[in-house]
């Protein structure tokens, strides 16, 4: 069995191994950069189980951002299927990606991404989008304050962005993310800008959620003591990915 | 989450709303004003040709001018026994004559084409009338006494005359048989008469005018020496109802006076008097200089004009814009510059404004490239993300056309406050206009009479330009301060929701 052909299975369980919740298949993607064709990755194959933190590393340009734009529904594989729960991404039109993206996954990116116009509880409120937006305003106002209390920001809600410090911001993107109660929580880079001790507290606070809530948590990072914490730790080079 | 979003981008991005509100504000001010204003001119035009014309005109049908046609000049001509001379001693004779002719510049038309014009397919109602003048001579000359003459002596009615005979004095008596000319006062004056249908006029130079006092004419007035006069005339000629006025011959009771109801200050003609009445007095029986078309429906009525001009061959057939290019003047100009600088003005400060407004809209959306890519990435659709965008260019625009409509509405009101008076001249056409020349000669030599330009009539009408605020022109703002921002918010919109969602995170690749 060669590296790009490994099928990476799910650790069993001693009684039932869990169902993976992503099971990627012979993937390629290709991008057409200037005259020049990039293969960003090429033929993975990947099972992530549901309930699963796993970490991903690897050199800039290895194909870590692209296997993360295809584990959030963001993109489509040129070929080879992703399929989440029971739907192949690959076959699905924008408007089910859309919701996808709205109600089964929840992001957190390096910088944040807060809109700064918006205070930190409008800010989770924005999460509610697909049929979730369909929520009376009071469930949403309820369930955004719950989430924002439990990252730690209950007397933070009012506040702008641009108020917060850095972790704070990242615990209302984390808020934002898990205020819908996602199956699948992506990171990109959730520690990148963070300094040393407000790095600690993100990640007890990403892997508090995984426990509590079963979560299967997905983190692209460089951080070595990052990808260490996880459960599970792949390589993406040259857009081939193995066990670590 | 709409609304609070869209608040809190305007409100936190100060520096662009305000840019594009201001763009926007300026363009809805000045199309506000340039609007009002213009239908403030377009009143007046109006209202210049009501005061000729009357109101309901679409139409007027004349006969086409020709150099060697048209009501003739009148001449006077005094025999040795046309004047009177009050008493032996004073060396005076006084003259005096009076002639109602066709006006200058008037020919007539058969008044059966009145009948013909109304056949017309289109034609509503059509008035024939009769545009005359009245033209008074009074004077006095003096004889110069000269040795060995003395005595009085009467004289007959020995004097020739070449022009119409009717109101000439007859009866003279002159003293001195052979002084000089010892030299003259005299006096000139015209009056405009119009000769109308008794019958009510639903068309026609009457239509514009409201009765002050007396009566209008009924059928009854029909051949009788009845006459209406304008009010201003009546005014300046001491005359009320119950009293006469002499029009050529004729010696005519005055039933009623008319003022007009526009801002003009006068009426189309001094004096109103029967159609038939007119027609006889000149001599024009079965005649009329104008008729008056009122068409049955606007739209009509370059079709019927079409339509008159083939059937009606030497005739001229002029429509409200044809009588509204007649104008000149001061209104003239202002409608000259309405039309064409304020015009283009607006649309290039309206296309600045939106070009604004579209720029500053795209450029935000590039911004905020990493805030749609999130929004996407956490399940916002693309109509949402277009719709917010929209949204906010939309509140921008009508931000912008309030405050522009509100900067309008107090251009409006300094102009109304200012209230220039513009004059329009209307000339031509051959319709009767009111002129009134007084000359007086010094002694010992004739005054000129004060003619107008041969052949060619003018009717000057000051009118005060009032810029009027309707509900057309606050919809008008309101719309295009909508349409801009929804173009500004469409192409912003189209560019976020082309935004691929992997964007946000190819940023920190």
């Amino acid at each position: 069995m060669t590296e790009t052909e490994t099928t990476i299975a799910a650790e069993a369980e001693a009684s039932a191994p869990p169902s993976p919740i992503y099971r990627l298949t012979d993937v390629t993607k290709t991008y057409q950069q200037k005259k020049k064709k990039v293969v960003a990755l090429s033929g993975v194959n990947l099972s992530i189980p549901a309930g699963q933190l796993v970490a991903i590393q690897g050199p800039t340009g290895g194909g870590k951002s692209t296997l993360l734009q295809m584990l959030g529904a963001l993109d489509r594989p040129t070929s080879g299927e992703v399929t989440l729960g029971e739907r192949n991404i690959a076959a699905l039109g924008d408007h089910a990606l859309t919701d996808i993206r709205a109600t089964e996954i929840g992001f957190v990116f390096q910088g944040f991404n807060l809109i700064p116009t918006l205070t930190a509880l409008e800010n989770v409120e924005s999460a509610f989008a697909g049929s979730l937006a369909k929520l009376s305003k009071d469930e949403i106002r309820e369930r955004s304050t719950a989430a924002l209390t439990e990252v730690g920001l209950a007397e933070r809600l009012d506040h702008l962005p641009a108020e917060l410090s850095g972790g704070q911001q990242q615990r209302v993107a984390i808020a934002r993310a898990l205020v819908k109660n996602p199956r699948v929580l992506l990171a990109d880079e959730p520690t990148g800008a963070l300094d040393e001790a407000t790095r600690e507290e993100i990640m007890t606070l990403i892997e508090r959620q995984w426990k509590d809530r079963g979560l299967t948590v997905v983190i692209v990072t460089h951080d070595s003591w990052v990808a260490k914490r996880a459960e599970r730790r792949l390589h993406l080079k040259q857009g081939q990915v193995r066990e670590i | 989450m709409f609304l609070t979003y869209l608040r809190r981008e305007l409100t936190n991005r100060k520096k662009q709303t305000v840019i594009i509100g201001i763009g926007m504000a300026l363009a809805i001010a000045l199309v506000v004003i340039v609007s009002s204003v213009s239908s403030g001119v377009k009143a007046a035009q109006a209202t210049a040709l009501q005061s000729v014309y009357g109101v309901g005109t679409d139409i007027t049908v004349t006969k086409t001018a020709s150099a060697a046609s048209g009501g003739s000049k009148p001449s006077f001509n005094f025999g040795s026994g046309s004047g009177s001379t009050p008493g032996s001693s004073s060396g005076q004779t006084k003259l005096n004559q009076s002639r109602l002719s066709l006006a200058m510049g008037s020919q007539t038309l058969p008044a059966s084409d009145v009948t013909e014009v109304e056949k017309t397919a289109g034609v509503s109602k059509a008035t024939g009338v009769l545009q005359l003048q009245d033209t008074d001579f009074s004077g006095s000359i003096s004889q110069s006494q000269s040795s060995g003459s003395s005595g009085s002596g009467s004289s007959g009615s020995g004097g020739s005359s070449q022009g119409a005979p009717e109101g000439q004095s007859g009866s003279s008596s002159s003293s001195g048989s052979s002084g000089g000319f010892g030299g003259g006062n005299f006096s000139f004056d015209q009056t405009s008469v119009e000769g109308i249908p008794v019958s009510g006029d639903i068309v026609g130079p009457l239509t514009s005018t409201t009765t002050t006092s007396g009566r209008a004419f009924t059928a009854s007035d029909s051949g009788k020496d009845v006459a209406i006069l304008d009010q201003s005339y009546a005014k300046t000629n001491s005359k009320s109802v119950g009293d006469t006025i002499k029009l050529g011959s004729a010696t005519f009771k005055i039933v009623g006076i008319v003022s007009s109801t526009s801002s003009s200050s006068s009426t189309a003609s001094d004096v109103y008097i029967p159609l038939d009445t007119a027609q006889k007095l000149s001599g024009e029986t079965g005649k009329v200089t104008a008729i008056y078309v009122s068409a049955t429906s606007s739209s009509d009525v370059d079709t019927i004009k079409s339509a008159l001009e083939k059937k009606m061959s030497g005739t001229t057939v002029s429509t409200e814009a044809d009588l509204a290019s007649s104008i000149s003047g001061s209104l003239s100009t202002a409608s000259t510059l309405i039309s064409n600088l304020g015009k283009w003005l607006s649309i290039a400060v309206l296309a600045a404004a939106f070009l604004i407004a579209i720029l500053f809209t795209i450029s935000g959306v590039t911004r905020r490239t990493r805030e749609f890519g999130t929004l996407k990435a956490i399940g916002w659709s693309n109509g949402r993300i277009t719709r917010q965008v929209a949204g906010e260019s939309v509140v921008q625009g009508i931000i912008g056309g309030i405050v522009g409509a509100a900067a309008g509405l107090a251009g409006i009101l300094v102009v109304n406050i200012v209230s220039p008076t513009i004059s329009g001249s209307t000339t031509g056409t051959g319709t009767q206009a009111r002129s009134t020349a007084v000359s007086s000669g010094a002694p010992g030599g004739g005054g000129a009479p004060g003619f107008g330009g041969g052949g060619s009539t003018t009717s000057t009408a000051d009118v005060v330009l009032h810029a009027p605020v309707t509900v057309d022109i606050i919809l008008l703002a309101i719309g295009l301060s909508i349409a801009g921002g929804l173009i500004a918010g469409a192409l912003g919109g189209w560019r976020a929701s082309r935004l691929r969602p992997a964007e946000a995170l190819r940023s920190v690749a």
